[in-house]
């Protein structure tokens, strides 16, 4: 597929290295000639200089030939403009980042669709959804859905004390019965493997299992710590991301305290937001935090613009008794070291934006799709279409790579979690996990 | 292997449930298993279904709910099969109201206990179940239902 990205800041490069590392063809376009001397370092990418709304630059660019245009720029403007001209250059699929959540309201977001907008992804509220199901789900360091949110995958930590440890997952079936979820992967000493039956689970294995949605809270009890529930969330900053996780959290009948440091922005916010208490202050002043409890919080969550103090407000809160912390981080070069100074979660609004438009960007069969933060891995959903190799036959006749696994078949409503005979049908979402190398051979055996 | 149909006995059925709000039906459901001598501390265990219907919904779509509770108080796995008369609003995955509820309680050792909520779910997958169930005047009629689908999984 042919693909236009325009702007090659932390969104665009992520997108051009990801899709180009996938076979596609990708042209990045850019107003700054040094970003985009570094991208074409970085990244196996054609680069053209210049304005991506401009339908000049956008046809030097070949967007008469382009299958999709994704504008990413830090200019909703340019980007919606972008999509529009791409319109008129006749490019099928065209999706903007937006910022302006007034581009979004109803008769708004009509318009934008008409003058040629496909999708708009706002950055911001992708980062708070996918914060908003890690508090939903203490003990999670990951959550991803599929299939209409029917089957989930969850990232988690193997308990001390967990029933599991050191049986074979063989073995696992016959001590509890089969196992309603997949356990698809195991991050141990910064190694990501798929198990298979022969393993065994160590304490603080870092696992990901996939399974019915609904099950998961129990199934994470089972491997992991117990779940209560959460009723008391501390947010640090009142920017947008912190304001769309409160509106998500009040719905949820959630105690929100946020702390901001700036105070006119914190009286601003307060009246802007009901049921949600504002401080002004900082987030990593200790008597501030110890003042306002935060030892009594079920979750803790440090979303301001700076990603240091998001990371040692975490590490704050987490020492005075915060019962999970999540911090907001732009680069991913901290993720490794996250759990270690106990966080247990971070996101990235870069990573959740590039993920939300990668969903709807992939060849057609693919319908959902999230990237690992923590390793080079992905967990894709397939839609099985009549005539597809995968379709009627036993999944252990295949030839799935070694570094791939099924996770689940959802069939209709029914989640499936596959076996060696499980075999798939047409019309089937089928979810795999897979490492890196894998992902072609598993592209090839679910593409028709 | 656990069969829900071997789980459920028909004094711990009821298919005239009114209830209207989650609270409301949890308290039937465990005078259904209190009144069959299945749990000790009902306090403890109303606490419990609250605990974990709060982290996340137990409505499984398709107008189904599976409540449930871990803890000591319930010493033996029970399940109970109440049919609503009217529908609830259960903030299922799919936004459907609720008119057929599996309650079950368990103690803390779990293997088992999820075991039986996948079965659950898996059983429920039978459109013909649904109806059927929701079609049925007597418990000794719901429970030959879901022994029925049980044997043809």
């Amino acid at each position: 597929m042919k693909i236009v990205v325009v702007g090659a800041g932390e969104v665009g490069t992520h997108i051009t290295s990801h899709l180009s590392s996938e076979g596609h063809d990708v042209i990045l376009v850019d107003n700054d000639a040094g970003r985009l001397q570094k991208a074409e370092n970085d990244l196996d990418a054609l680069t053209v200089q210049g304005n991506g709304a401009s339908l000049a630059v956008l046809e030097r660019a070949g967007g008469g030939s382009a299958d999709m245009i994704i504008a990413v720029t830090n200019v909703d403007e340019i980007n919606i403009v972008a999509c529009v001209t791409g319109k008129a250059l006749g490019i099928k699929r065209r999706v903007a980042r937006v910022k302006d959540v007034d581009y979004f309201a109803e008769r708004a977001g009509r318009s934008m669709q008409k003058a040629g907008v496909d999708l708009m992804v706002n950055p911001d509220l992708e980062a708070a959804l996918d914060i908003e199901r890690l508090v939903s789900l203490p003990g999670a360091t990951d959550v991803t859905d599929f299939g209409e949110a029917r089957a989930r995958m969850v990232g988690l930590y193997v308990a001390e004390n967990s029933e599991v440890i050191g049986t074979p997952l063989r073995e696992l079936d016959r001590k509890f019965g089969p196992l309603p979820v997949t356990i698809v992967a195991i991050l141990r000493n910064e190694e990501t493997m798929i198990p298979d039956g022969e393993t065994k689970l160590q304490p603080g294995d870092h696992v990901f299992v996939i399974g019915e949605s609904w099950l998961m809270p129990d199934v994470m009890g089972l491997i992991g710590e117990d779940i209560e529930p959460v009723h008391n969330v501390m947010v640090v900053g009142a920017g947008p991301v912190s304001r769309h996780l409160a509106r998500y959290l009040v719905r949820h009948k959630i105690k929100v305290k946020i702390i901001e440091e700036n105070a006119e922005k914190a009286r601003r916010v307060a009246a802007e937001l009901d049921h949600v208490m504002l401080l002004h202050g900082d987030g990593t002043d200790v008597e501030l935090l110890d003042a306002e409890d935060v030892g009594q919080m079920d979750a803790f969550i440090a979303a301001s613009n700076d990603e240091e103090t998001n990371i040692m407000s975490c590490v704050l809160a987490r020492h005075l008794g915060a019962k999970k912390t999540i911090s907001l981080i732009r680069r991913s070069n901290y993720v490794p070291l996250m759990h270690a100074v106990g966080i247990d979660a971070a996101v990235s609004v870069r990573l959740s934006t590039a993920t939300a438009i990668m969903k709807h960007f992939r060849k057609g069969e693919i319908l959902s799709f999230a990237q690992l933060k923590e390793s080079d891995a992905e967990a894709l959903e397939f839609l099985a279409q009549p005539g597809c190799r995968a379709v009627k036959k036993p999944l252990l006749k295949l030839s799935i790579p070694r570094n791939a696994v099924v996770g689940a078949v959802i069939r209709g409503t029914q989640v499936i979690v596959p076996r060696g005979d499980t075999q798939i049908m047409d019309g089937d979402r089928v979810v795999v996990f897979a490492l890196h190398d894998a992902i072609e051979g598993v592209e090839k055996i679910f593409s028709c | 292997m656990i069969l829900l149909s071997d789980l459920i006995r028909p004094e711990l059925i009821r298919l005239d449930v009114d209830a209207k709000s989650k609270e409301q039906l949890f308290d039937q459901g465990i005078d259904c298993l209190a009144a069959a001598g299945r749990v000790e501390d009902i306090p403890k265990i109303r606490q419990a279904l609250v605990d974990r219907e709060e982290v996340m919904s137990t409505g499984i779509g398709r107008g189904v709910a599976v409540p449930h509770a871990q803890c000591p108080a319930a010493p033996d796995l029970s399940v109970c099969l109440l049919r609503l008369r009217e529908p609830l609003d259960y903030e299922s995955v799919d936004d459907q109201p609720v008119r057929l509820v599996f309650l079950v309680t368990g103690p803390a050792a779990r293997g088992g206990f999820i075991r039986v909520l996948a079965r659950i779910s898996r059983v429920l997958c039978s459109e013909d179940l649904h109806q059927d169930l929701l079609g049925v005047e007597e418990p000794e009629s719901a429970l030959t239902a879901i022994r029925n689908v049980e044997a043809r999984l």
